[in-house]
């Protein structure tokens, strides 16, 4: 089947055009007298059949009738057509594939290689449906033997013909890509629908990822890594983890006077005071202390791959901070101590002490070993958030420092057998 | 500076309002990976969902309630996004990791609270309905012996309804086939972005097995609104947990799990 876009050609005049609409235009302006069927991309309308191909049929189909192989009939019209149904035939050692005539060729125009082909199929469909030369006509389900096995291998060379078509032109008939341009497939998962890919297109439908940028805007001319000796770098670190959330920039201010004052190198005391490592030397103002603290911040957080995005939901806009959670997870697995990648049942047995031991992690491993035949793994992860309510102590807390109502409910739990031990195990918390 | 931006307060007051007190202005959400056996329980925060508060204005409380349906899946998809992608044909490693160079990342445990649960699978909270996300039960089914031969939710199905619904209210159409679906099921008209990661939305399936609630999430002002039939009704929940799924966990034992799961009926 030939493109239903891309550029034509007059059959008359030989000017290409680049559409449809422009040949149209240009038949009935300069070929007045072809009508307005000219020039088209699929055939005029076949009134009646062709006599020549009904000829070659009914001379193809003959021998059938008379216990013959059928593949002559296919032969026959498939005309210099090297498919598979002709070489299935010619293997079978058929003595009926008489080659036809050219005027036996289907009476569409030859604007593409698939017409020819197709029609033959059409004209042997028909013969196979409505008989041959006799006028015998019946139906598929009252063919005889030799009737089956025509069209079965019919259904077979379409078939074989159909995914040839598909592998050569992958965008053939199909709706002409908005903008001119050429519609890119990538990758073979968006070829098949399930609800796991309609629920990925569901959100980017939404197209988030699109609005998505850097969590921070870096200074310009910023300049980390300034706290670069140990004792620099134990300063960063009280600025930062000072009363849990650091230290405010007017704290840091009220810091850096601190240090210049008492190592000397404010001007206003003894030079030497402080020796040679002095706070002025490194940073010559309060402001370049702040931006030097705010530069590693920074730094870390891009590096980090933190970004933002401002969602509107319900017509209120809210920005949230996110990061990749595959990059996450497989920096953490290249910074272990010592991984597991594989769970191996002959190990485990029954044992099931940790997570790689779990019946889950046996599932979706055996899930992706049915996927794939390379060496691959599975990458598990445990997700925690917290959200409509706070656990307060992030599952860390005693219950013995508990208030005596609560202890007094969880020791009845306990008592139920449903609490094994009074210590909640830990999870993690700000 | 991020974690700065949370500050914690907290009091050691009543119980009914021991929870009353804290104020977050984002929620983190962490993860673990379990492949790290070196011993060391470490947490890496990923997203930061922000808080949607309830604004003053007509239906306020259920406006609030959608806007923090969306909030919270469209920030776990694009935490997830890159994850969701490479989830079903793997992630190729430019290095190798112990000889392996293609990962699958799967989720096997989502430990939360009970509407987080909830809220996660895009279901309706409150006990009425299918008040499980494991299984079909209905909620005064929950103590009678439906509660314990009840046919396990399946997920491509529940899936499916979701997505009908989704398409639905984005339509504004035909509000009576979403209204059936939504009560049905016991869903919201929206899709959960964890449900397009492989191994949940697809083989084997574990999307509604993976959560495990957090009791110290619990509200204890929840907590004495407890209704008999779903105890018992999660008690055979973990009951079955046990004996088929036994998802082991290393820092979340199962008998927390377990308590988890029993807890966390105290809030439906």
């Amino acid at each position: 089947m030939q493109p239903a876009y891309g550029p034509l050609t007059c059959k008359v005049c030989g000017l290409t055009k680049a559409n449809t609409a422009a040949m149209r235009k240009h038949t009935l302006a300069a070929h007045r007298e072809l009508g307005r069927n000219a020039n088209r991309r699929l055939p005029p309308r076949q009134r009646e059949p062709n006599p020549a191909l009904a000829t070659a049929a009914a001379a193809g189909a003959a021998p059938s009738h008379s216990g013959g192989s059928p593949c002559g009939a296919t032969s026959a019209t498939l005309h210099g057509q090297s498919t598979a149904l002709r070489e299935r035939c010619s293997s079978a050692g058929s003595s009926s594939s008489t080659p036809v005539s050219g005027d036996a060729l289907p009476l569409v125009e030859l604007g593409g290689h698939v017409l020819p082909v197709t029609a033959a199929l059409m004209t042997d469909t028909a013969v196979a449906y409505h008989g041959t030369s006799d006028g015998v006509s019946g139906l598929p389900e009252e063919c005889d033997e030799d009737d089956a096995t025509l069209l079965l291998q019919l259904s077979r060379a379409a078939e074989g013909h159909a995914s040839q078509e598909e592998t050569i032109h992958p965008g053939l008939g199909r709706k002409p890509p908005l903008g001119g341009q050429q519609t890119v497939t990538s990758g073979h998962a968006h070829h098949f629908s399930s609800v796991a890919t309609e629920a990925q297109a569901e959100y980017e439908r939404i197209g988030d990822s699109k609005r998505c940028e850097h969590a921070i805007d870096a200074r310009p001319n910023c300049k980390p890594g300034q706290f670069n000796t140990p004792a620099l770098k134990m300063l960063q670190t009280f600025v930062n983890e000072c009363n849990g959330s650091g230290l405010s920039t007017a704290s840091q201010t009220r810091l850096y006077e601190l240090l210049a004052r008492w190592d000397g190198s404010d001007g206003r005391g003894d030079k030497d005071a402080g020796g040679r490592a002095r706070i002025a030397d490194v940073f010559s103002s309060p402001t370049a202390f702040r931006n030097a603290v705010r530069d590693d911040l920074d730094d870390a957080i891009l590096s980090a791959g933190w970004k933002k995005c401002t969602l509107v939901q319900g017509g209120v806009s809210y920005v949230t901070y996110f990061r990749s959670v595959l990059k996450t997870a497989i920096d953490a697995l290249r910074n272990a101590k010592e991984v597991q990648l594989r769970r191996d049942d002959g190990d485990v047995g029954d044992r099931r002490e940790a997570p790689m031991d779990g019946e889950a992690f046996r599932a979706h491993q055996e899930a992706v070993d049915s996927t794939t035949s390379e060496k691959a793994f599975v990458l598990g992860i445990y997700v925690y958030s917290d959200a409509s309510l706070l656990s307060w102590s992030g599952g860390t807390f005693p219950l013995q420092f508990v208030d005596p109502w609560i202890r007094s409910v969880f020791q009845f739990l306990h008592r139920a057998r449903l609490l094994a031990s009074l210590y909640v195990s830990p999870l993690p918390h700000n | 500076m991020l974690t700065a931006a949370l500050p914690l307060r907290f009091a050691c007051v009543q119980p009914t309002s021991l929870f009353s007190l804290v104020a977050h202005y984002l929620y983190p959400i962490r993860i673990r990976v379990v492949n790290d056996v070196s011993g060391e329980v470490r947490w890496f925060t990923v997203a930061y969902v922000p808080i949607v508060r309830t604004l003053k204005e007509p239906g306020g409380k259920m406006k609030a309630t959608g806007r923090r349906w969306g909030v919270l899946q469209r920030t776990l998809y694009l935490a997830f996004r890159e994850a969701i992608a490479s989830s079903h044909s793997g992630h190729s490693l430019p290095v190798s990791i112990g000889g392996y160079t293609l990962a699958f990342l799967r989720v096997l445990l989502y430990a939360c609270d009970r509407p987080k649960e909830r809220a996660v699978l895009c279901m309706k909270a409150g006990n009425f309905g299918k008040c499980c996300s494991t299984c079909e039960v209905q909620a005064k089914d929950a103590c009678s012996e439906e509660g314990v031969t009840a046919a396990p939710r399946d997920v491509v199905e529940t899936l499916t309804r979701h997505l009908e619904a989704a398409k639905l209210r984005r339509t504004t159409k035909a509000r009576k086939r979403r209204v059936l679906l939504e009560t049905e099921s016991s869903i919201n008209a929206f899709v959960p972005a964890l449900a397009s990661l492989g191994g949940l939305g697809t083989v084997p399936h574990h999307l509604y097995k993976m959560i495990a609630i957090d009791p110290l999430h619990v509200s204890l002002a929840h907590f004495l609104r407890g209704d008999m039939c779903v105890i018992l009704h999660f008690e055979r929940c973990v009951s079955a947990a046990n004996t088929t799924f036994r998802q082991p966990f290393s820092d979340l034992s199962f008998s927390h799990v377990s308590f988890c799961l029993f807890s966390s009926l105290f809030e439906a």
